[in-house]
């Protein structure tokens, strides 16, 4: 590991590469923290569940019928089969599909065909699924594959003074703020763009311009990294009049901005004046990881949303625009789409990186200390366990 | 628990309803650290009738927070001499003899564990209850709170305006519902049902107040018939037994009145020390025991309370009643001894 001063990056060329330190990454850090599973409202009924990867285990939860979720590993004690695909409702039992092993939605093996004459002696109860925990932050769900795994109260507590004055569970899920992308570069390129606050005003110059760059509030707290900016002066002195969506209530006229924080790992948020989103990135590859966007807004009618949409379009016309005018659709910097310059940004890094010639660069004082800080914690929790 | 009896001074007596009364206890400040309470433990009141010592277990009505005086509610029983006693003869400045506090039907709060605690409670079960809401909403400030309070009529809802006010204090986390068999048709106050907590209730008010992720726990003090329904419904749903937790409070418990049992040798650990005596058919272990002579712990004498609890080491026992013990604390050999009733002609126990 190099040691560089401040002003250089921490990690290592590799540390974006290579396989073992993907591995590593999948042991120490994706297998041992919460990993972001939804959203509450995605589970509602008994029998409903939903399954999801949390780094190196695949892991479901299921609502019993007393309402209450559980979260089991989403692995037959027998031979080891997944028992339930992506996310579907069962009845009160769970069935592995190869040998019809059934198992109750406390986790206890229940019924073993043919137990006399294959199975004499076995004791179900020492066979029952192994638990995981789940619980529900900022209404989301997450995972963690330790039962007994510690509270996640603790977890994000120290960095929830720092998020939007407001509860995400009021709001609602729009379809049109869904999005999954396959991205090719490392998880770590995608944190750090997102949570770089110097690209701001260059890359995205014409695309996120309502908000203030120069007035970044930013730090990490512990593994997670905090983020506030205020609106632009221009956008701030007639918000009411000129949200593109209705506001979300809740937010105090002096600190009406976006709030964009990175949890540890990969979990960035985007809590807005106007809209909620999560921004979950999940590695695949050392080259390659998936991010998936889903978004809620104000619990408005649609009429509200349509009023304030026809009453702003003629405002961000004139204020919106691309940092280039070539095609649109040949160029990602011709877009007006902020995500897009991103993706093209993270892409472009990820493949410089194969070049002999590639060597990092200088990183700057201010607006890149988040991408070290990053580079740090990532360190720390890959070097635990050496 | 330690047999020890204490003198306090009844600081002050409040009429909470018609029929039921708080009282206060001075605790002396070298007794303090001998009284500290778990929410929802209680202590024993020992009184002379007709020169017998009677004792009788009394739940804390109040959280163990700074400012909160040790007091129990007590609901007058008619055919109660005990209760009807507390509630009429007893005045600040009198002294009772009391036990310290006691009891495994605790809240403990967890500060950084977001629960969802459901409390079903029916007349004075309400006492430990409120000494756990109160903890919990002041310890525990990520949890949810839902309290099912059965009464007759409203005029018995004891603490009915601290759990307004509680509710008003803490909009996000607590939720109180009344449900009333008896309801006035002249009252204002419109409960949330009529009736009692049967199956079926308890059924659709879980499925109403819906949980908040996985940690779920279960409270429940009322009758027995009312525990059972509860219990019942809880059960329906898959609700672990590990997470329900209850206490019996007045009513008619659904006990055998007589179990069989057999003349038998006890060898007894007592302490540390090991004595035999002989147990009589039809004489119940802590009869035997306090007959040769020794005084061990014991409070309620019907079963509920705990505070005779013993370890059986070999031989086995019929118990009347044992709702302080839970299923699993049985499977390892836990006995209330004045309950217990020899089943095998030798029996070996321990008190620690």
């Amino acid at each position: 590991m190099s040691t560089h001063s401040n002003g250089m990056p921490v990690l290592p060329k590799e540390a974006y590469t290579s396989q073992e330190w993907f591995d590593r990454e999948q042991a120490e850090i994706f297998s041992k923290t919460w990993s972001l599973a939804g959203f509450q409202e995605d589970i509602t009924e008994p029998g409903q569940y939903i399954s999801v990867q949390a780094g190196l285990n695949n892991i479901f939860i299921v609502m019993g019928r007393d309402h209450r979720l559980r979260a089991f590993h989403n692995i037959c004690r027998h031979r080891g089969t997944q028992l339930l695909r992506a996310e579907g409702k069962t009845q009160k039992a769970i069935t592995c599909p190869y040998h019809d092993w059934t198992y109750d939605l406390e986790g206890n093996l229940i019924s073993v065909p043919e137990k006399e004459k294959e199975f004499p002696g076995i004791d179900l109860s020492c066979n029952g699924l192994k638990k995981a925990s789940v619980d529900i932050w900022r209404g989301m769900l997450w995972v963690h594959p330790d039962e007994n795994a510690p509270s996640i109260i603790n977890w994000f507590g120290e960095v929830e003074p720092y998020l939007a004055p407001y509860d995400p569970a009021g709001l609602i899920e729009t379809e049109e703020g869904y999005s999954k992308h396959e991205i090719k570069a490392n998880w770590k390129i995608i944190v750090e763009n997102y949570i770089d606050g110097y690209h701001l005003s260059h890359l995205h110059s014409h695309t996120l311009n309502m908000y203030d760059h120069s007035k970044i509030e930013c730090e990490f707290i512990g593994p997670h990294f905090a983020f506030w900016e205020p609106l632009a002066d221009f956008y701030a002195a007639e918000v009411e009049k000129v949200t593109p969506m209705p506001l979300i209530p809740g937010i105090p006229k002096d600190k009406m901005g976006a709030w964009v924080p990175m949890l540890f790992p990969g979990i960035g948020l985007g809590e807005s004046e106007n809209s909620w989103s999560t921004f979950h990135i999940t590695p695949i590859a050392p080259d390659r990881s998936v991010v998936e966007i889903r978004t809620r807004v104000a619990n408005e009618t649609t009429w509200a949303f349509t009023k304030a949409a026809m009453a702003s379009a003629s405002f961000w016309d004139k204020h919106l625009g691309a940092k280039y005018n070539e095609d649109p659709k040949a160029d990602p910097m011709s877009s007006g789409d902020f995500m897009q310059e991103d993706i093209y940004a993270c892409e472009q890094q990820q493949k410089s990186l194969q070049s002999p010639f590639f060597e990092h660069g200088p990183s700057s004082k201010h607006g890149e200390k988040p991408v070290r800080d990053h580079q740090r914690v990532v360190a720390e929790w890959v070097e635990r366990n050496p | 628990m330690r047999n020890i009896v204490y003198s306090l001074r009844v600081s002050e007596v409040i009429s909470e309803t018609k029929h039921a009364k708080t009282i206060r206890f001075d605790i002396p400040a070298e007794l303090k650290e001998e009284f500290f309470w778990k929410p929802g433990q209680h202590i024993t009141i020992e009184l002379d009738v007709n020169g017998d010592k009677v004792r009788r277990p009394f739940t804390i009505s109040a959280a163990p927070s700074d400012g909160n005086a040790l007091q129990i509610t007590v609901k007058s029983n008619p055919d109660g001499i005990f209760s009807k006693f507390l509630c009429t003869k007893v005045k600040a400045g009198h002294q009772l003899n009391v036990m310290p506090p006691f009891g495994g039907f605790t809240l403990e709060p967890l500060k950084d564990r977001q629960r969802t605690l459901y409390f079903f409670a029916g007349g004075s079960g309400i006492t430990p209850a409120v000494a756990m809401i109160e903890a919990a909403l002041e310890r525990e400030p990520r949890s949810k709170l839902f309290l099912l309070y059965a009464n007759r009529t409203a005029d018995d809802i004891i603490f009915k305006e601290q759990l307004e006010l509680l509710a008003e204090r803490f909009p996000s986390q607590l939720e109180v519902r009344h449900i009333l068999s008896k309801p006035s048709l002249w009252s204002m106050f419109s409960p949330w049902k009529s009736g009692r907590i049967t199956k079926d209730v308890a059924l659709e008010y879980l499925s109403e107040c819906r949980p908040l992720a996985q940690n779920t726990q279960y409270f429940i003090c009322g009758p027995g018939t009312m525990n059972a329904d509860v219990r019942e419904a809880l059960r329906n749903c898959d609700v672990p037994t590990d997470r329900i937790h209850a206490e019996s409070f007045g009513g008619n418990l659904d006990t055998p009145k007589d179990v069989s049992s057999v003349p038998a040798l006890l060898k007894l650990d007592y302490y540390g020390e090991t004595i035999e005596l002989e147990v009589a058919k039809g004489q119940s272990i802590m009869n035997a025991i306090r007959a040769a002579g020794l005084e061990p712990p014991y409070s309620c004498q019907s079963g509920i309370c705990g505070a005779c609890r013993a370890q059986i080491k070999s031989g086995a026992v019929n118990m009347k009643a044992r709702m302080a013990l839970e299923d699993s604390d049985v499977a390892k050999g836990a006995i209330l001894t004045c309950q217990s009733y020899a089943k095998t002609a030798e029996l070996s126990i321990s008190f620690k």
